[in-house]
């Protein structure tokens, strides 16, 4: 009986594993196991009647079996997936950590007696502390003591419970029964429950004994604990608050470790006493490895210290702590641009403004050869290098393509005093109007570009670039924003030009970060009408990846473009716990 | 993914250093980090998308490892037990990733840079070598977009090798909801791909 085309789509999508696993689960070959066709048919959940039903239907629809085909090349694609070898240096990242590990377990008491012993005491003392109350069964017992220690205190005094009225107010409530009997005992009995009570009244005012205030020169006493009270977790009192506060820039101060220890520290594992060990000996001088990630390094300290304001930059030093430090400066310098140099950051006319530098392989072959170079000024001299490149390849059909063919282009940028120099290598006059319109215009374009450093994300600069590229009178014309960086390497290579209504076309981008950039990541943005391939998403895409220190990126694209647009390439560097932008580059995509 | 460049571990060369390093062998330890460590850090590398983020989660993973082995019962393989705290940790690693995108690195800057493990093709020219990396790019730009649990299951299953069997312990699921889930991510996989559909029907031609 035959099947329609949906029975038949559902059938392959829900016994899909039937139909082209292997055999009894084994692991699957190089070879397609669908191929084996007889083998594929053994092993199947599906019924032979079902099974016959779908190969008949596939025999005489080609949109099934077409559907199946993709089914199975797609799997096909993930069992061929090459094999990743780990890095090199992992081996011995986990063999370090882990003998820092055993060390610090067979040595406890010498690290123990490493440590200032102050800080080995309150740092003890608030970890037993915060263990203690992390158990629910201890806090109800610890309530009940409480109401125990207050119901003794109140029979000890013989003052009706809660009594925390002041004297005018107790005198009041005792005269009744003075009233019902006035006899002489109980009016005894009322002095000496006011004398009593009085003295009790006036130290809760004061709340605290003579030692107490002597340690502690808080104004509002009650809070501040005294540290000196290990045998407190006996008796909780207000004090605990206190020690919480204190473990917080701890606990904060681990999250800047490495991802690892991250991963440990989120997913709830637990501390055993070798980690705070660990932590121990990395305080201790001769403790830590520079090979090794710290783990705990600055917990003690910050625990030692009283205000949150102890979180402030780790200050141990590895390698994977340097980087702090040198982002700082990077945004002090960067503030500093922002003020006194904020020439710098304006509009680049680098790809785009001369037709035939920055063409990015839309020109013909002997145009793209010419190289063409900027001179722009700035205090500071930076090198923006490009290129454009096309080379054969499974194009479109009718775009003209030619092996090896490459431009470069090359923007520097050097002393203020070169701003209106002739570019080297430009011979067109449009180019060079163009910078000249531009540095013309520079102080309107600074805030713009002062609001382009402050975001990366949005079309908004997309936009200003392409309005900007056509005021200088070229459409084809791609844009760079140097925002910072001055050492960055950008290289183009579109094999496949993409024209506006073609089908998909490849382009390659090459980005070498800055050598100072430990960690570099890299998006591409298309604006409207370039249409970057993913998944399906059609006008924009952003594709990110990360590259190490001096490690190319390298991106291939997948371009469909639907009208003239722009890619806008942002190269970003890791900065704390997100990325910031060290350079963004927009580059137009032309239309036939 | 059907070859590694780390030999095969053998169950019984694995439970001797197991026992090893119950009695704190640390180089039984790091012998066992060498025969494991490409298949943790691929699955790593698969489920989080990132070199980086990958090598960490491989690092953890052997940590925890190290600090549970006395907790090993061997009532599973090692690689078994192995492969699942790699899960939970990658697990973790997404969960507080939260909702961002993978990052593509696993498409771009490690491609050109891997050996090719293909079997050398008799002649193959230009095109189809940029299409067969045309379709490794879109598989993998596909993969990232999935859903964590279907990600999962395609890893383990399509990109591991692991059986039904393997993956249906170490995600602690019965066979016929791994099958179904590994079916539901497959079509999935091929709706994100729909877009270059023509790239998967080429390429998979030859081999029909």
């Amino acid at each position: 009986m035959p099947i329609s085309c949906e029975s038949c789509r559902e059938a392959l999508h829900s016994h899909l594993a039937d139909l082209i696993e292997t055999k009894n689960g084994e692991a699957p070959t190089r070879v397609p196991v669908w191929a084996q066709t007889a083998a594929a048919q053994e092993d199947t959940a599906l019924s032979s009647t079902q099974r016959s039903e779908i190969e008949a239907h596939l025999a005489q629809c080609p949109s099934c079996t077409r559907e199946l085909a993709l089914l199975r090349g797609l799997t096909a694609e993930l069992h061929n997936l090459p094999s990743l070898p780990a890095p090199p240096d992992l081996r011995a990242r986990i063999r370090s950590q882990l003998a820092n590990e055993v060390h610090a377990v067979a040595q406890p008491d010498i690290a123990q007696e490493q440590k200032a012993p102050s800080r080995n005491s309150l740092a003890s003392w608030s970890q037993s502390w915060r263990d203690f109350w992390r158990r629910p069964a201890r806090v109800a017992w610890a309530g009940v003591a409480l109401t125990g220690f207050l119901l003794l205190l109140a029979t000890q005094t013989n003052v009706p419970f809660p009594s925390s009225q002041p004297d005018s107010a107790t005198a009041p409530s005792l005269s009744p029964p003075a009233a019902i009997a006035p006899s002489g005992p109980p009016q005894n009995t009322v002095r000496q429950i006011q004398r009593k009570a009085a003295p009790r009244l006036d130290m809760r005012n004061t709340s605290r004994s003579p030692a107490q205030r002597a340690t502690s020169p808080a104004p509002n006493g009650n809070r501040s604990a005294p540290a000196t009270q290990p045998n407190s977790n006996d008796v909780p009192n207000v004090q605990a608050p206190q020690a919480a506060p204190a473990q917080q820039p701890r606990a904060s101060t681990r999250n800047t470790n490495t991802g690892g220890q991250k991963a440990a520290l989120d997913a709830g594992v637990k501390e055993t006493p070798a980690q705070d060990t660990v932590a121990q000996d990395t305080v201790a001088p001769s403790a830590a490895s520079p090979a090794v990630k710290p783990r705990h390094g600055p917990s003690s300290k910050v625990a030692s210290k009283p205000a949150p304001r102890a979180m402030a930059p780790p200050n141990f030093a590895t390698s994977e702590n340097t980087l702090p430090a040198r982002d700082a400066s990077l945004f002090a310098r960067l503030q500093v641009q922002g003020r006194a140099e904020q020439p710098s950051l304006r509009e680049v006319p680098a790809l785009g403004t001369d037709p035939e530098s920055s063409a990015l392989a839309t020109a013909p072959a002997p145009l793209r050869k010419k190289d063409a170079a900027a001179t722009l000024d700035s205090q500071n001299s930076n090198n923006v290098t490009g290129g454009a490149s096309a080379s054969g390849g499974a194009g479109p059909p009718g775009v003209p393509s030619a092996p090896d063919r490459t431009a470069a282009f090359s923007v520097r940028r050097r002393n203020a005093a070169s701003a209106d120099a002739a570019p080297e290598g430009v011979q067109s006059a449009p180019g060079e109007q163009a910078q000249r319109a531009t540095a013309g215009n520079r102080q309107k374009t600074t805030p713009e570009a002062e609001r382009i450093q402050r975001t990366t994300s949005g079309d908004a600069s997309t936009t200003r670039s392409q309005s900007a590229a056509e005021s200088r009178g070229s459409t084809d014309a791609g844009s760079v924003r140097a925002l910072r960086t001055p050492t960055i390497a950008a290289r183009v290579d579109a094999p496949n030009v993409p024209r506006a209504g073609d089908a998909m076309t490849t382009a390659r981008l090459v980005v070498t970060p800055p050598r100072d950039v430990t960690r570099a990541r890299l998006r591409v943005v298309g604006s409207t009408g370039i249409h970057l391939s993913q998944n399906g998403v059609t006008s924009q895409m952003v594709w990110t990846g990360t590259a190490r220190r001096g490690q190319e990126i390298v991106v291939a694209l997948r371009l469909r473009t639907a009208a003239p647009g722009t890619l806008r390439v942002i190269l970003e560097e890791a900065h704390g716990g997100g990325w910031k932008t060290v350079r963004e580059q927009i580059l137009s995509l032309p239309s036939r | 993914m059907s070859t590694h460049s780390a030999p095969a571990p053998t169950p019984e060369s694995t439970l001797q250093l197991v026992e090893r390093c119950r009695k704190g062998d640390l180089a039984a330890f790091d012998e066992i980090v060498a025969l494991h460590q490409n298949r943790i850090y691929n699955l790593c590398f698969w489920s989080l998308g990132d070199a980086d983020e990958a090598a960490d989660a491989t690092q953890e993973t052997f940590l925890r490892a190290w600090r549970a082995i006395a907790k090993f019962r061997g009532e599973s393989a090692f690689a078994t037990w192995l492969h699942r705290i790699a899960l939970n940790v990658t697990h973790d690693a997404a969960r507080r990733r939260g909702r961002a995108p993978l990052p593509f690195s696993a498409a771009t800057s490690t491609d050109d840079e891997l050996p090719d493990t293909d079997p050398p093709d008799p002649a193959p020219g230009p095109a189809q070598i940029a299409a067969q990396h045309e379709r490794r790019l879109a598989v993998r730009r596909a993969l990232a977009a999935l859903p964590e649990n279907h990600r999962t299951v395609l890893v383990l299953f399509d990109i591991e090798g692991y059986s039904y069997e393997e993956a249906a312990a170490l995600l602690e699921l019965p066979i016929g909801t791994l099958k179904s889930r590994l079916n539901r991510a497959r079509v999935a996989l091929r709706e994100r791909l729909e877009e270059c559909r023509e790239l998967f029907e080429e390429g998979a031609s030859p081999t029909f």
